[in-house]
């Protein structure tokens, strides 16, 4: 319990910052929603449909009707879910290489409790802050979605993309955790998650690009919880299993390599 | 002298890897552009059955795509996210790794002054600024003019392709500007990856049209490559606003690292 109250406490600042700067972006994203797309009655979305699929996916409009106001965030959607995702994977592997870091290993280590229970209070504390984070992503967006909707409904799916934005930032999370975890070097290791992030985020771009190369989103987990698909169905279950799946592994190797881990003094 | 060659041989294998990972992905994002021109192709035909103002809409829309050198335009925003890491994290990183790793004391026993060091780290954060881009233009060089049928605006091109340096420079001095005000940078991950993509995030989604004034406050909004393909040339307000963010960066730097309390260990 102390060791996570001092987590929080730790990560208090650096949390309101993330927490802000968010939803500033969400509100100034939003508020450059306008109904009015278009030309002479022709609604601009109506002919973006009308351009081959790559074309779409590079304006970045896809499936997405732009003249709705939830359909607008969800091209938003992408970039949130990014800077999520780069929140999760820093929080995951900060919390655990810190003490080695800050050359705090040894105090800690001479305390009364496991490593096992370190791990698991430093985790919590880490959810914690996802948590907050996200109730505060969820808020934003269902404020200004709501603000800006006219009438269309929207709740059920700033819900269901919020859901989709937490899942991933705890996906990158226990990537994070996983890689401090396993490897000592502390900077070596917040530099292969941040370099798996990147990766797989222009993975996803490429097949968004392509068009055609669906089957590879297996391989990215910002095509796990893909907006359009969220909202206009097809969405595969496979997905959100795959990513439990992953998520869980991560977090029990976490566990089995801190246990055994040589720390770095 | 020996500061400078320090600080190349401690980042040789680190700027290998940016390196590597910059051309990578410029070039994979560029093998795409055949498949892009065939779908545009198709596309203009089709047009061709719509009234003459939405034909002459969606042409604008479409226009830059038909090139290479346009298409090159839309993947440089990736090319200068990536771009935008390297110089931020070695603007946080050159100087704070000396508190960081408690070698500040050992630095300032030697006969160098404080300006000295700073100008030397400077020198070699340039140096491999300079040598990233020195392997990037060219290899683009190569790829778009292999692509390019007949005429190719060499000019155009390295107006774009020169504003991943000028953009760099501007990432670099913000993050060593903010790692000399803060008091103390205990991983330079978390800080640089949160700066960039924030400034990517309001880019990609705040910024929606050519006058917009928070076009001011992300870089990566400075050099635009649509701007540069219809007129040429730069935007000389966000020239100035960028070489203003140097300045001042520059500035703040000196001022605040030859007056830092440095703590020895």
């Amino acid at each position: 319990m102390n060791i996570y109250l001092r987590e929080l406490k730790a990560h208090m600042k650096p949390l309101i910052i993330w927490t802000a700067s968010m939803a500033l972006l969400i509100m100034g994203g939003m508020a450059k929603y306008s109904a009015t797309l278009g030309i002479e009655g022709m609604n601009m979305n109506d002919l973006m449909k009308t351009m081959p699929k790559s074309l779409q996916n590079i304006f970045g409009v896809g499936v997405f009707d732009l003249s709705i106001a939830l359909e607008y965030y969800a091209v938003l959607y992408m970039y949130i879910v990014l800077v999520a995702a780069v929140h999760g994977v820093m929080l995951g592997a900060g919390i655990i290489a810190k003490e080695e870091r800050d050359r705090t290993v040894e105090y800690l280590m001479v305390k009364p409790v496991s490593r096992q229970s370190i791990i698991t209070s430093k985790l919590l504390a880490a959810l914690t802050n996802v948590a907050v984070f996200n109730g505060f992503i969820y808020a934003a967006s269902f404020a200004m979605i709501g603000y800006y909707s006219e009438g269309h409904p929207y709740a059920a799916g700033v819900l269901k993309l919020s859901l989709g934005c937490f899942a991933l930032e705890i996906f990158f999370l226990a990537m994070g955790a996983f890689f401090a975890a396993l490897i000592s070097r502390s900077k070596l290791s917040s530099a292969v998650s941040t370099g798996i992030l990147l990766l797989t985020f222009m993975l996803a771009v490429i097949i968004d690009i392509s068009g055609n190369y669906d089957y590879l989103g297996y391989l990215s987990p910002f095509k796990y919880f893909d907006a359009g698909k969220i909202l206009k169905g097809g969405y595969n279950y496979a997905y959100p299993v795959l990513a439990a799946l992953l998520t869980v592994s991560f977090i029990s190797a976490t566990y089995y390599f801190y246990k055994r881990r040589d720390l770095r003094i | 002298m020996n500061i400078y060659r320090h600080e190349i041989r401690v980042n040789l294998l680190t700027s290998f890897l940016w390196i590597c990972a910059i051309c990578g992905i410029s070039m994979i994002l560029m093998l795409f552009y055949p498949m892009i021109k065939a779908d545009m192709d198709e596309y203009l035909v089709f047009l061709d059955n719509f009234p003459p103002a939405v034909k002459a809409l969606m042409g604008i829309v479409t226009e830059n795509f038909s090139s290479p050198l346009g298409y090159y335009g839309f993947a440089f925003t990736y090319t200068l996210l990536f771009g935008a890491i390297q110089a931020m994290n070695l603007g946080v990183g050159i100087l704070s790794k000396e508190e960081r790793e408690k070698t500040a004391d050992f630095l300032m026993t030697k006969p160098v002054t404080r300006l000295e060091i700073l100008t030397a780290k400077l020198a070699a954060s340039f140096t491999i600024l300079a040598v990233t881009n020195a392997c990037y233009v060219p290899l683009m060089y190569l790829m778009l003019t292999g692509y390019a049928d007949g005429e190719f605006e060499t000019k155009t091109f390295l107006l774009i392709s020169f504003s991943l340096f000028f953009s760099q420079a501007v990432f670099f001095f913000i993050g060593l500007a903010v790692s000399t005000v803060l008091k103390k940078v205990r991983a330079v991950l978390p800080v640089s990856l949160g700066m960039v993509f924030m400034f990517f995030a309001i880019s990609a989604f705040a910024v929606t049209s050519k006058d917009d004034r928070l076009r001011f406050v992300t870089p990566f909004q400075y050099f635009k490559a649509d701007y540069i393909l219809a007129e040429k040339h730069y935007e000389m307000e966000y020239v100035v606003m960028g070489v203003a963010v140097i300045m001042v960066g520059i500035a703040l730097s000196y001022f605040r690292y030859s007056r830092k309390d440095i703590q020895a260990v």
